[in-house]
């Protein structure tokens, strides 16, 4: 019983019982649907993880939600909600691609170039966001959901501008040199081939790139800064409110702008690298949202408590889900969207997550008895 | 002249199903609860209005029916930010991926695969049959639910301010221990502020696919609801207020649409955000606009 109830205050319980909690809810869902949920998850889970090949692109699609979720757990240390992610994404692939077609250098100042255009996208987002929020008080969501919007205008306006005769879809793909993928040489890969054949089929994809080694170097670098250093500190004495800034001397101004830009920042870096790393490396017209930083990013953020190691793991996780119910659709009938009940009601459990402290409260008291 | 009633026409017919939203809203940041959410039930009300209006032809039943529906859906919201204290934004935000998942899935379910939902009846206009359509006046041929927007605006300032009710609900969102001193049921009165943002959220929805399009298509109807809270907060958190950020938006988008058929049309895409821009300012001109005091505490009583 000691056991539970210290175990039932640990955060990682309630990201734990939230995700079992939505599955739930959700294999209840599909035996309405008149679907068998077990043959439905293991037919998610085989679509995902069963082969190399799924595994790398899994790992690959993850990129840009883990990036997100930081972006969001980031300005979520300081208690802003960054709705605005969306927006600072759309940002970051906008400048990126832009920077990525005017420019074409050698790669070695080509990639550092594209993804410092695309931190800059979003970190001028995010920089307009915190301001406002910091000097006018404006609520951050309702800023960050009209940033979000003329966003999205302003990338779709500069799409239409290349291509005025040729369709509304398409912008120029971006250098070559801006590419990140990763290419090994021809006789690597037929060793590769013969001698480990699951690797190379790891590797064969075209879209493997390194981004999902910078996503997990973001990811342990937000540790190490909120941990140890003493902006990291300041930014989160910031998010426990005005007076105890003021109290500790610190600008709150300053504060709050410097978490959404920094937000943004990450973000905008998300966008880059979706640019860079994968098909078809270039934008196109947005009818509307895609979701990538508000629904998915957002999502993961929350159920991973604004934690950044969960974030990666927990981007890990949806991106598999996402993926593997994306592939099972035509096989098995499930429309994808099931996956956001899942979400939605994961969330909803992570925000009841009050409850698990003083649950374990009352069961203490109850076995003092 | 026939550009002035153009313009009237359309800032009517699109700030319509915002203003529904917006007092959903409003009331429910009047009695201290963040209801993020309603865009999420605007977008579920879209499709259940438009789905019921589809099979029973009736837009009177799908328009209430809409309305039921996401306030019983809204009690979700209630639970997680009145009985169990949780984070408004957070549960707002599961709102927002719950309410248009089930409506996607039943959208897919019911329309075999669609994600859209097939045309619909929709509301009259009022001016039908003794207008023609060729005639400028025809801009003027307003659908019910404006009038009804309006009319749910003056009627919620009325409840408000002149009522015991409204009191209630604006001495819980400002000093819930004061309220609570006096005998107010405090979480009674956020439950009930909640489930009337759920209703009109609801029929936000519905207005959007009765009379402003008249099928549901995911694309169109979400992000609204954000709109909506925006108008909320530049109205400063009345009705009345909100009803005239919500005509602001609404004539904003009716200078896109009207510009977009002008020589302009080249740069349609950045007159589609100049909506979001203009509000943006707005907020930024009306100055710090002060929600009531509690806004997003969850209200406990304080054991003394």
């Amino acid at each position: 019983m000691q056991v539970l109830i210290k175990s039932l205050r640990k955060p990682v319980v309630a990201t734990i019982m939230s995700l079992l909690l939505g599955f739930l809810v959700t294999a209840i869902v599909l035996v309405c649907l008149g679907n068998n949920p077990i043959e439905v998850f293991a037919a998610w889970c085989s679509r995902s993880l069963s082969q190399p090949k799924y595994i790398s692109n899994v790992l690959i699609q993850s990129t840009p939600l883990i990036l997100l979720a930081l972006g969001v757990s980031f300005a979520f240390k300081s208690g802003l909600i960054n709705i605005g992610a969306e927006g600072q994404f759309i940002a970051g692939t906008l400048t990126a691609t832009i920077v990525g077609c005017v420019c074409n250098f050698h790669p070695v100042i080509q990639i550092p170039l594209v993804i410092i255009a695309g931190i800059l996208g979003g970190l001028l987002c995010g920089l307009i966001e915190g301001y406002l929020k910091a000097r006018f008080g404006i609520n951050e969501i309702v800023s960050g959901i009209m940033v979000n919007w003329t966003m999205l205008y302003v990338s779709n306006f500069f799409v239409s501008l290349e291509y005025v005769d040729e369709g509304p879809s398409i912008v120029h793909r971006v250098n070559e040199s801006s590419f990140i993928n990763l290419t090994l040489p021809e006789g690597v890969m037929q060793n590769l081939q013969t001698n480990v054949p699951w690797l190379y089929d790891f590797l064969a994809k075209p879209d493997v790139n390194f981004g999902f080694l910078i996503a997990i170097a973001v990811a342990i670098a937000m540790v190490w800064f909120f941990k140890k250093t003493t902006m990291g500190y300041e930014l989160k004495v910031a998010g426990l409110g005005k007076p105890n800034c003021e109290i500790a001397g610190m600008s709150v101004v300053k504060k709050i702008t410097l978490s959404l830009t920094i937000a943004g920042a990450i973000c905008g870096l998300a966008g880059a690298l979706v640019v860079m790393g994968m098909e078809p490396h270039k934008m196109s017209q947005l009818a509307a949202f895609q979701g990538n930083g508000f629904t998915r990013g957002m999502s993961i953020s929350f159920i991973a408590a604004g934690s950044p190691i969960a974030s990666v793991f927990l981007g890990i996780i949806f991106s598999a889900l996402f993926y593997g119910a994306e592939s099972a659709q035509s096989q098995l009938g499930v429309p994808t969207d099931i996956v956001n009940i899942t979400i939605g009601i994961s969330i909803f459990c992570m925000a009841l997550v009050v409850i698990f402290p003083r649950l374990a409260d009352k069961l203490e008291q109850r076995r003092k008895k | 002249m026939e550009i002035i009633l153009f313009i009237l026409g359309i800032t009517l017919m699109y700030s319509s199903p915002l203003i529904f939203t917006a007092l959903g809203g409003m009331l429910s940041e009047r009695s201290a609860v963040v209801n993020i959410g309603v865009d999420g039930l605007m977008t579920l009300g879209a499709f259940i209005g438009a789905t019921i209006s589809y099979f029973t032809g009736n837009v009177w039943i799908a328009f209430i029916s809409a309305g039921l529906i996401c306030m019983g859906v809204s009690v979700l919201h209630g639970i997680g930010t009145v009985t169990c204290k949780a984070n408004h934004t957070v549960i707002g935000v599961a709102m927002n991926f719950f309410a248009p998942g089930v409506a996607l899935v039943a959208c897919d379910l019911i329309f075999d695969g669609a994600s859209s939902t097939p045309s619909c009846p929709s509301f009259p206009g009022i001016l039908d049959g003794i207008v023609s359509p060729d005639s400028p006046l025809y801009y003027l041929n307003i659908k019910i639910p404006v009038l009804l927007a309006i009319a749910a605006a003056i009627l919620v300032h009325i409840m408000l301010y002149k009522t015991k009710l409204g009191l209630h609900i604006r001495a819980v969102g400002e000093h819930p221990d004061a309220a609570d001193a006096v005998g107010i049921n405090v979480n009674k009165i956020k439950y009930i502020c909640v489930l009337l943002s759920g209703l009109f959220a609801g029929l936000g929805g519905a207005t959007m696919t009765l009379s402003v399009v008249s099928q549901f298509s995911f694309l169109v109807v979400i992000g609204n609801g954000f709109i909506a809270l925006g108008a909320v907060m530049l109205g400063k958190w009345t009705p009345l207020g909100s009803l005239w950020s919500c005509l602001l938006f609404g004539f904003m988008q009716s200078l896109v649409v009207l510009l977009g058929g002008t020589g302009l049309s080249n740069y349609t895409m950045l007159l589609s955000a100049l909506p979001f821009v203009v509000m943006l300012t707005a907020l930024v001109i009306v100055g710090n606009s002060e929600d009531p005091k509690t806004n997003g505490l969850p209200y406990v009583r304080s054991y003394r």
